[in-house]
């Protein structure tokens, strides 16, 4: 059995159509989360960013040039403060990805956690505020276990899609200290965050990804 | 587009600019927000005011990219100040623009604003959210530069203002969000709610009966001047902003009865100004801005000002 270990341009090209797919779905699921204790519209912010993506890349791209394009429609066209958090996880995974032709389990490990430092440092945020920070924060502990202990792709992004899921629903516990919601202090509390969720969708939809692809190549094979 | 003497659009941007330029050698003055709450900020635009504001998607500041092509747009070698409101958005995407701005060599000073003494309580000023007050900095340090005010001065001005501005909001009626079609705002007819911000988030249910114009006037005052605190013999700018849905002979007197009320503490009132400015879409309401004004402040209230919501001769 040969599970898939690495994805090259043209599948993480289909991955960020997914991710693109996942995110247009949940847009109203992203709204009501955020109505509770924002402003109603993360839905919409970020259906508009990844419906950017979409047309910003193409199957011939390279890997860092795909996540480039990524981050730059990201980045231009979301605004408010996700906007630039979205830019640097993608940007940072440009970064990390210069060169690259494939994409490996560590690589991933590597990129994301690289993402989340970025990501603390503009945004100033760190775990237990009730951001998105806290769905990826355990998914980079997650990928950071399995590129160690040797897990197959599918089972890696199993377990950050359920370390990320489980790190969206412990915001519903925790008091916001940014975003708009901080300002109902502890009135917070009780409401799940929206951008959490929308990372926890993110990280799921890869795994559905690579699932999906590792049991194409089985079938090829 | 309306005004069209006053302002134009720069085609394939959402930048709204003075008509009338101001001239090189003088401080540029621009501020990015969230569409939504017209008709800010697009009808502060004009001399005596804003040389440029950039809007973003609703309820959504823009992004650093659009925030450095504004800058790149008003840059003539000569300093630009950038006015922000204390929104996660807002400042995120300021900082970043501002970093690149200035790798590219213009000459950008960001300045942040807050004022809503709903957000935070006393003595965290710093973590408030920028609210109705904004108007007070526009109009002042708008006149300040539009009579050759250099940056430096510029930037003590505005820290000025918004030490002596304070600023507190009341939601009386529902309010939609224009994009989804959903509530973003809902309170019992019988009952306000006090402290929400400006995109209709909940102030924490912290919800009371209905009053009259009078106790309203009085629950709003009583709070602002307690936590500046405004003192006895001292002088105030008033600004009473509708939120949308309120109408003018409602906002009328209940602006009467603050003018009644502070004079009643002992607390004169220079002048003011009320119209409905910075909106949650229908949202009945009110924001109540006051500042503390000095000599600089008075005079700089009266320099004229040619905009989309307010002319002064």
């Amino acid at each position: 059995m040969a599970a898939q270990t690495a994805l090259d341009a043209r599948q993480l090209h289909d991955l960020l159509l997914k991710i693109c797919d996942a995110v247009e779905a949940n847009e109203a699921y992203f709204c009501e989360l955020d109505s509770q204790v924002g402003d109603g519209d993360h839905g919409l912010t970020m259906t508009r960013g990844f419906r950017c993506v979409r047309e910003a890349i193409n199957p011939d791209m390279a890997v860092a040039s795909l996540f480039s394009a990524a981050a730059r429609a990201l980045s231009a066209n979301m605004g408010g403060a996700i906007g630039p958090i979205y830019g640097a996880l993608l940007g940072a995974f440009a970064k990390e990805t210069a060169g690259a032709e494939q994409v490996g389990l560590a690589d991933f490990a590597g990129m994301f956690a690289r993402g989340l430092a970025d990501i603390k440092v503009i945004a100033e945020v760190t775990e237990g505020q009730k951001t998105m920070v806290d769905a990826l924060s355990p998914a980079v502990r997650a990928l950071g276990e399995s590129a160690a202990a040797g897990d197959t792709l599918e089972a890696a992004f199993q377990k950050a899609a359920d370390a990320a899921e489980q790190g969206a629903q412990s915001t519903v516990e925790m008091v916001a200290r940014k975003g708009r919601a901080k300002f109902l202090r502890e009135k917070s509390v009780g409401h799940r965050d929206a951008g959490a969720s929308s990372l926890a969708v993110i990280i799921g939809a890869i795994y559905d990804f690579v699932k999906e692809a590792g049991h194409d190549e089985k079938a090829q094979k | 587009m309306m005004n069209k003497d006053i302002i134009e659009l720069v085609p394939g941007t959402h930048m709204v600019v003075r008509k009338e330029k101001k001239p090189a050698g003088k401080v540029k003055f621009l501020l990015g927000n969230g569409a939504g709450h017209e008709p800010a900020v697009i009808g502060w635009v004009g001399p005596g005011m804003l040389d440029l504001n950039l809007a973003g998607e609703v309820y959504t500041a823009p992004s650093s990219d659009k925030l450095v092509e504004a800058l790149e747009y008003l840059d003539d070698g000569g300093p630009i100040l950038m006015a922000v409101q204390n929104h996660a958005g807002d400042v995120l995407n300021a900082n970043l623009a501002c970093r690149e701005a200035k790798e590219k060599g213009i000459d950008v000073h960001k300045v942040l604003f807050y004022d809503d003494v709903a957000s935070a309580p006393k003595g965290f000023e710093e973590e408030r959210r920028g609210m109705g007050g904004m108007l007070f900095y526009v109009k002042l340090v708008g006149a300040y530069l539009e009579a050759g005010g250099d940056i430096g001065g510029a930037v003590r001005l505005f820290e000025s203002v918004r030490d002596a501005t304070r600023t507190y909001s009341v939601g009386i009626t529902r309010a939609t969000h224009p994009v989804t079609g959903k509530d973003i705002f809902t309170v019992p007819d019988d009952l306000i709610e006090l402290g929400m911000g400006v995109h209709g988030e909940a102030g924490g249910a912290n919800r009371v009966p209905m009053p009259t114009s009078g106790e309203l006037a009085k629950i709003l005052c009583d709070i602002l001047v307690e936590d500046k605190p405004y003192e006895k013999g001292g002088e105030v700018l008033v600004f009473l902003n509708g939120l949308g849905g309120i109408t003018f002979m409602e906002m009328s007197m209940l602006y009467g009865d603050i003018v009644r009320y502070l004079e009643g503490l002992g607390i004169d009132v220079y002048d003011g100004y009320c119209n409905n400015c910075l909106t949650t879409q229908e949202m009945s309401g009110v924001s109540l801005s006051l500042c503390q004004a000095d000599d600089e402040k008075k005079a700089l209230w009266q320099k004229p000002c040619r905009c989309g919501i307010w002319c002064k001769p």
